[in-house]
């Protein structure tokens, strides 16, 4: 596995334990103003500045194993298909109260169906539309679930 | 698809206005499914008695009422869902003793204060606290019970069912009374702690009656100290706190309806209405006997009613707490 | 002989039109709901509830728990076919039963887990009928400290569970463990790692992590590398499990089922231990472990069988004692108290006819699920035959439905996008997914048992020794700590030393 990619020349093992450092860092920051508790009995930042410490030691561990050369270098990626899988899950969250699932649902799928290249306009919008009432039987006529519909014309 | 949502466009004030007809004249009220708020899991006590209540008041008011379960921050997650959502009579909650009186001094946080923000449909069940130990405590009367932990302070070990719980509150209560500080253990939720009780891994802890009926009736645990005037009907055998010389031990802990504030009279008449004739209901009389409660006795019900024992248990559970020293944040 | 009697008397009850009509539709329902992610049994039978209020008790028991041990068959579809694992105990199939659809071998992977979920019913059921109240004594013995050594050597399992770096997986169990830590602390009310942000502040949904690191960081895979799943679709292969794999599961199988048995048994939720113990003691028993986290069967159909036995036993604790040891069973609670029945120690004496009829239901629920399962089959394969540039998106809006429902808050919706970018972000840095989950899982539970641990004893370390359950334990875990670390230190100082 030590394919050299072009451009990208840090060991993932550099980044992935620099960035443990960094998680540990930021927790034992936030529970700075946190009691850990008498050495009788622990207190609630007892275990999570632990697991911190533990993490920090780690991270360092794999920090000095990834400057070993012949490590695993880091891969390139694109950043299309994150921004809009998850921008299309944000897009739901977003709408599902005040519009409902009838709207967040199509929006939803078309924004998610646009981090493939591959993707079909006209395919998706029909799909998404015949997904979505497929999911307002199955979750709302079937299973009841408390999910808003369409709100803002019916009420609920 | 697109079709569909220009038609939706072009309707949508149509619609909008015969909602709007509709909501004006009661008599249309209620044209849809109403929300009913739970603020706690699905399966425990508030729950239940809820969806109780939302059983017998959908067929009063010819509506299904679905409990929505909006769990977290003690209550007061889904308690702040119910003061936000529209004051229009499809959205009701259900709140008790803890979520609606005595958060305000435990939550410093809290979103909302239950004396001005809610239009209260009153009380539905009533129940009062108890105190239970493991099967082996050497201890079978409040009497005795208060004077081993006078005797042995910090080596009791009381569990209860989380911070600002009403298991915690009450404890803090009658430890006050008694100025003893026990050790507490604290567990999430009543299936923890009673299963630590049945194992003898802590000594005993303070709850509903209803929570702890079937295991006082199974002779599991040993119970005593009743919060109340008179015994359970549920536990006639089990005496209360006045018997077992500590009268001022009172905690009748009560649940009850809310509806958004400024929701239209007529609507709000219809839900107390629902709500009353529910309460008379012979069949919810007996599942709330069941479960260890009751309904409001006649002082207790009525939403005027359910809004003054709210200004008085704030004002309890504020000088309980203060006297604590503080239940520190609960959230 | 009493136990023969009894027995007929939960056939009796069980074998009405009524009844069995109630456990089929538990059992289909609880697929279905098992199958979409996100949409767990706890949602589906707090909605349920109002529809039983006018069965009869019995009846209305029967069907909710066939929708909680069908969640458990279904939840194993979702993540062998498309990696998501909707419920704790799914985490494990993921890592060999997603691999084997890869491979081609979804149809075998699915038979397997059906096949082995139905054996393992079925002996936990017998298990149940003949000794529910004998083990009833065995669920009270865990006293705190006896759960927090219980975890901690759970813990060390999951380093096993492991196939890539040792410091990594670790890494990602201390993650989990840090993430369970994260909202208002039970005990004193501090927040905790919230950064002011309420929707936190009870805490993350076990549901949000698992689908966001690893349902979207899946997705977010595949797409970044359309080669990768072009090659499971073009792979159907057979659909139901040879002779040859059959006779190499049945140990696991067995093994998987004594372990879940076991750990059900424990009202401490005891049972999302059970299957990374028993994929653990696979991988040990393996000739050759190396075939793990790429498609090896014993590593769907013993914790698939432990996953299943775990949930039968759970039963115990609450019928023998009413103690609810999961939330699935706090709504089983719930729906008795509705319907008047009082959980606690009295239901076997009082209700004997509740008792044994519950337990004739499941087993008559194993069968009806392995009778629905196994035609399905034919049709989930074909599902994987549908594009992926339309599969991702459906899965995309399922699974926000899903986190929705979980708590009807879209709050968690949000966040699990945020663990769709940690998901993405681990899988190009080479690190697991599944030791964070369970460092998760038991982390919390982990945390509160110490801290209760130390309250009774008021601060004394000594209780986790002077118990025989918590000392073996720890001790056990010691073991296991050595037989991990020390290939690895070895093996870490030869390359050094060879560089």
């Amino acid at each position: 596995m030590a394919g050299t990619s072009p451009g990208t020349r840090l060991a993932s093992d550099i980044v992935g334990g620099l960035l443990l450092i960094g998680v540990a860092a930021v927790a034992h920051v936030a529970l700075r103003d946190i009691d850990s508790g008498p050495t009788s009995s622990v207190g609630p930042a007892f275990m999570p500045n632990l697991v911190a410490g533990l993490i920090a030691a780690m991270g360092v561990l794999i920090l000095i194993l990834g400057l070993i050369p012949g490590g695993r270098r880091l891969e390139p990626w694109t950043l299309r298909g994150p921004i809009l899988v998850l921008g299309a899950v944000v897009a739901f969250a977003a709408t599902v109260r005040p519009l409902g699932l009838a709207v967040a649902g199509p929006l939803a799928m078309i924004l998610a169906a646009l981090a493939d290249r591959e993707t079909r306009p006209m395919e998706v919008m029909i799909f998404a539309a015949v997904m979505t009432g497929f999911c307002i039987l199955l979750f709302k006529v079937a299973l009841r679930l408390p999910i808003p519909l369409l709100p803002f014309i019916l009420g609920y | 698809m697109a079709l569909f949502f220009a038609t939706g466009r072009a309707l949508a004030p149509l619609v909008a206005m015969v909602c709007f007809v509709g909501l004006a004249s009661a008599q249309a009220y209620p044209e849809r499914i109403i929300t009913m708020i739970v603020p706690f899991a699905a399966g425990g006590a508030t729950d239940v008695t809820g969806r109780i209540m939302g059983d017998a008041m959908s067929k009063r008011l010819g509506q299904t009422i679905v409990v929505e379960n909006v769990a977290g921050a003690g209550g007061a997650t889904g308690s702040l869902r119910g003061k936000n959502s529209k004051p229009d009579g499809y959205t009701i909650g259900v709140g008790h003793m803890g979520t609606h009186a005595a958060a305000v001094s435990t939550n410093p946080k809290l979103p909302y204060d239950p004396r001005t923000d809610f239009d209260y449909l009153g009380i539905v069940n009533v129940t009062p606290n108890l105190l239970i130990v493991r099967k082996d405590f050497p201890a079978d009367t409040l009497q005795a019970f208060t004077a081993y932990a006078k005797a042995n302070g910090k080596g009791l070990k009381m569990a209860h069912n989380g911070l600002g719980s009403l298991s915690h509150l009450t404890c803090v209560l009658y430890f006050q009374l008694i100025e003893v500080d026990p050790t507490y253990v604290v567990y999430r939720g009543f299936g923890q702690t009673i299963n630590d009780i049945l194992s003898g891994a802590v000594d005993g802890t303070c709850d509903l009656v209803a929570s702890v009926t079937g295991h006082v009736k199974g002779g599991s645990v040993k119970a005593f100290g009743v919060a109340d005037e008179a015994r359970s009907p549920v536990l006639p055998d089990v005496p209360t706190a006045t018997e077992g010389g500590l009268p001022a031990f009172k905690v009748e802990s009560w649940l009850g309806l809310y509806a958004p504030k400024a929701t239209p009279a007529p609507i709000l008449a219809r839900l107390r209405q629902a709500v009353a004739e529910s309460l008379a209901d012979a069949d919810v009389q007996k599942r709330f006997f069941d479960l260890g409660g009751s309904v409001p006795k006649p002082h207790q019900a009525g939403g005027d009613k359910m809004l003054e024992i709210i200004k008085a248990d704030v004002v309890r559970w504020a000088e309980v707490v203060k006297k604590a020293g503080g239940i520190e944040a609960t959230n | 002989m009493e136990l023969l009697d009894n027995l007929y008397l939960g056939a009796t009850v069980v074998f009405s039109a009524n009844n069995l009509a109630l456990c089929l539709i538990g059992c289909m329902v609880g697929t279905l709901i098992g199958v979409l992610p996100g949409v767990g049994p706890v949602a589906t039978i707090a909605m349920l509830l109002p529809i039983t209020f006018g069965i009869d008790p019995i009846g209305a028991l029967i069907m909710l728990a066939g929708i909680y041990y069908g969640a458990q068959y279904g939840g194993s579809t979702t993540a062998i076919l498309v990696n998501i694992p909707g419920e704790a105990t799914a985490v494990v199939t993921t890592l060999d039963g997603h691999q084997m659809a890869r491979n081609g071998r979804a149809g075998v992977a699915l038979g397997i887990a059906a096949i082995g979920s139905f054996i393992a019913g079925t002996i936990a059921t017998m298990v149940i009928a003949a000794l529910a109240q004998p083990l009833t004594k065995f669920a009270l013995l865990f006293r705190p400290a006896d759960y927090f050594a219980l975890m901690v050597f759970g813990l060390m399992l999951a380093v096993v569970l492991a196939r890539g770096s040792v410091p990594k997986a670790i890494a990602m169990i201390l993650i989990g463990v840090l993430l369970s830590t994260v909202g208002t602390d039970l005990e004193t009310g501090d927040e905790r790692l919230t950064f002011g942000w309420s929707e936190i502040a009870d805490g993350i949904d076990f549901a949000v992590i698992a689908m966001g690191v690893i349902g979207f960081g899946e997705i977010l895979r595949n797409l970044d590398a359309p080669e990768a799943r072009v090659a499971v679709q073009a792979k159907i292969g057979r659909l139901l499990p040879s002779l040859a794999d059959f006779r190499q599961s049945l140990a696991p199988i067995l093994r998987g089922t004594g372990i879940g048995s076991i750990l059900g048994l424990l009202p401490g939720n005891g049972a999302v231990l059970a299957p990374f113990a028993t994929y653990t003691l696979e991988k040990k028993l393996a000739k050759d472990p190396s075939r793990f986290g790429t498609g090896a069967i014993e590593g769907v159909a013993g914790p698939e069988s432990a996953n299943n036995a775990g949930a039968q036993t759970a039963f115990i604790p609450l019928l023998t004692l009413g103690i609810p040891p999961n939330a699935v069973m706090a709504l089983m609670v719930g729906a008795m108290t509705i319907h008047g029945i009082v959980p606690g120690p009295e239901i076997l004496t009082k209700q004997p006819k509740l008792f044994w009829g519950m337990i004739v239901s499941m087993w008559i629920g194993n069968l009806m699920l392995l009778i629905i399962n196994l035609p399905l089959i034919g049709i989930w394969v074909r599902l994987l035959r549908v594009p992926y540039r339309l599969m991702f998106p459906a899965i995309v809006l399922f699974c926000c439905i899903g986190i929705y429902s979980v708590n009807n808050n879209p709050a968690d919706v949000y966040l699990t996008a945020a663990f769709g970018l940690v998901g993405f972000a681990l899988i190009k840095l080479d690190f697991e997914p599944a030791p964070l989950l369970l460092g998760y899982v038991l982390g919390r539970l982990m945390e509160e048992k110490l801290r209760q641990a130390l309250a009774i004893s008021q601060g004394k370390m000594m209780t986790f020794i002077d118990h025989p359950v918590s000392a073996t334990l720890l001790s056990m875990s010691l073991v296991v700590a050595f037989i991990v670390l020390l290939p690895t230190i070895r093996r870490r100082r030869e390359r050094v030393f060879a560089e």
